[in-house]
């Protein structure tokens, strides 16, 4: 499959993943990998300046641990006590433009998350079933 | 002319085409002037960016669906603080596909306004009375079955009935709608009276010509006359422009949208002496309350909004309830990792509620690169106050509802827990950047009037500086509505539309 994200930027995206996603249901390491097919399969679908900017802001949280936490280290190589502090640090910014980027990735990462069936299923969500049982009944 | 509809991949080597006229859209706007101007007897053909998928083709997939049948995924973004995340259609239909079905006529106070301010003298509530009559006819506008309202929606409707607050049934343009609440990934059994459903398919009955995959880049013109349009076909799958088509035509009808339309024009450096192609743009901004129940309510087992409610209409507000599917709730909460779990393991207890207010200050629209729109919108003091309010609102209702906790969308104050929490809210210093918006009403950016000077068209649509050149989308409304706009948008195509073939000589004898 195509894949529209660069695998620097799709590194940086697993590893926000990982700090994003709810992270005690026992399936999360495959979930992880299907947020992330998922990400990079709406990225497809972005205008043109957001699918530039999109992996630019990715890199942004890659680097910006220098600036931001002092750390020479990316952020993808962070443990993930420090990824939860640096995301925390974004979505806690004074800058507008960091509390926006993580809150677009953030935002789909959820989309992505709670569009799985198994993650449906757990919050009890079943559309298919609803629309099957009123589809059924006349409304005149 | 045998009527039909023509997909990117049956015009991907580019066509030529004439008609009597050309119709750049094919939403509420653009699908309502081409069954008109068709049944009146015009060779019509329309040309739209997005594809055209049908019912077999939806599924409950939001990437998918968000992908096919909305503009940027439903990601586009109007820049301000906050920046507010906007969301349009874009495929055969437009956001009649993928909207709430939503239908009320435009507020006599709101046409009184526009009669008085904008000198459109002649939009009174009887002049207008016809219009709005056969739209209504046309897509089917009639009130929702009781029975397909959600245990949720009763328990928000009886708290709002019993605090008092005036509650009016949603009007929504559907047949046997039945609740199945997926209207925004488009409806699975046509129940919908998209115009997909109603104006299109009446379109093609008689003769018009639909191209979808095709967006228009250049407006013809020919000594101040429009003339047609040209473009590229675009490849569906990967998104790049292939060949080119020119349609010539005797009247040019732009149904873009309040955000293409102005692109388009600014594009074309057209129909712009006023200045005003993309200013004065409203976007009716929406803000949401999530209340949380200790017993399964099930909002989302019913109709997407079965009721509003009316009370605040007078101070610009106006508070319904909506539903919407668990992965796009998540997306707008503030809680990720394991907090979003626990927030979202409630959701067969939960109840969204949100507030959309009138605009009282106005945004811009300018050409980006690469043909896009770049979106301006500061809310200002007044706004930020009536979103707030709203929100109160909302929460007192879902606490009197029985909520235990109710979710706000301010950064800084994520949660209340009673009704007396509700002064917390007001005590907090919540400024416009701490409110989380969305919208998906753009409006005004090519606004009617008489005067050439103050604005883009005349008050039939026609634009003042390119005769033959109509525009017949939201870009005409000049004001807030205070209420969804989707009707007013078809009554006034309608009316250019009755314009248009009552001096058909005029027009057509070019």
């Amino acid at each position: 499959m195509k894949k529209n994200l660069p695998d620097w930027a799709r590194r940086t995206l697993l590893s926000l993943i990982e700090v994003v996603m709810p992270r005690s249901n026992e399936f999360h390491p495959e979930l992880a990998e299907y947020i992330l097919e998922y990400v990079d399969r709406y990225v497809g679908y972005f205008p043109l300046l957001l699918k530039i900017g999109f992996p630019l802001g990715l890199l942004l949280l890659e680097r910006g641990t220098l600036i931001f936490m002092g750390k020479w280290q990316g952020f993808s190589k962070l443990d993930i006590v420090n990824r939860e502090r640096c995301v925390k640090g974004w979505i806690d910014s004074r800058w507008q433009l960091r509390r926006e980027l993580i809150r677009g990735v953030k935002g789909i990462v959820m989309l992505a998350y709670y569009s799985h069936p198994d993650v449906m299923e757990h919050i009890e969500y079943d559309i298919a079933g609803h629309i099957a049982e009123v589809t059924a009944k006349e409304f005149k | 002319m045998t009527g039909k509809i023509l997909q990117g991949f049956d015009t991907n080597k580019g066509f030529k085409e004439e008609a009597d006229v050309v119709i750049v859209g094919s939403g509420a706007a653009g699908g309502c002037s081409a069954a008109e101007l068709a049944e009146g007897g015009l060779n019509v053909v329309v040309l739209e960016e997005g594809g055209y998928y049908t019912s077999k083709d939806f599924n409950q997939d939001p990437a998918t669906m968000t992908g096919r049948l909305y503009r940027d995924a439903g990601a586009s973004v109007i820049m301000g603080k906050p920046n507010i995340v906007f969301s349009e259609g874009r495929c055969v239909g437009g956001s009649t596909v993928i909207n709430g079905g939503m239908c009320w006529r435009t507020p006599e106070k709101v046409l009184k306004r526009w009669q008085w301010e904008f000198g459109l003298k002649d939009l009174t509530p009887e002049h207008m009375e016809p219009f709005f009559e056969k739209v209504e006819e046309r897509i089917h506008v009639a009130p929702q079955h009781p029975d397909t309202i959600s245990p949720g929606e009763k328990r928000y409707y009886d708290a709002a009935r019993k605090l008092g607050y005036f509650v009016n049934p949603n009007r929504r343009n559907q047949k046997n709608c039945c609740g199945s609440n997926i209207c925004i990934f488009g409806c699975p059994d046509n129940r919908k009276q998209s115009t997909l459903i109603s104006y299109i398919p009446r379109a093609v009955e008689h003769g018009a010509r639909v191209y979808s995959d095709c967006r228009v880049t250049k407006i013809l013109t020919k000594s101040g006359r429009a003339a047609g349009v040209a473009g590229k076909v675009i490849d569906r799958e990967t998104g790049k422009k292939s060949a080119g088509f020119e349609v010539k035509a005797k009247i040019v009808v732009l149904a873009a949208g309040a955000l293409q339309t102005p692109v388009l024009l600014l594009n074309n450096r057209l129909a712009n002496s006023s200045k005003q192609v993309g200013k004065n743009f409203l976007c009716h901004p929406n803000a949401k309350a999530i209340g949380i129940f200790d017993e399964p309510v099930y909002y989302w087992r019913g109709v997407h909004q079965g009721h509003q409610i009316h009370e605040f209409i007078d101070e610009g507000i106006l508070v319904a309830m909506s539903g919407v599917h668990p992965a796009l709730l998540a997306m707008s909460f503030q809680q990720y990792g394991e907090e979003s779990l626990k927030v979202m393991e409630q959701w067969n207890n939960m109840v969204c509620a949100g507030t959309l207010v009138d605009d009282t200050t106005t945004g811009t629209v300018k050409a980006g690169p690469f043909g896009s729109a770049l979106m301006y919108y500061q809310i200002d003091k007044e706004e930020t106050y009536r979103l707030i309010r709203g929100v109160t609102i909302a929460a007192e209702v879902l606490f009197t509802a029985g909520a235990h906790t109710v979710l706000l969308p301010f950064r800084g104050l994520e949660k209340i827990h009673s009704i007396d929490e509700i002064p917390k809210i007001y005590e907090t210093p919540i400024k416009s950047e701490d409110i989380e918006l969305f919208t998906v009403h753009a409006m005004g950016t090519t606004r009617m009037g008489p005067d050439p000077k103050r604005f883009v068209t005349n008050p039939w649509g026609e634009t003042h500086d390119v005769r033959n050149m109509f525009v017949t989308d939201a870009g005409l409304i000049p004001t807030s509505l205070g209420v969804n706009p989707q009707e007013t948008i078809m009554a006034l195509a309608t009316r250019t539309c009755s314009h248009i073939l009552e001096n058909k000589s005029r027009y057509l004898d070019v």
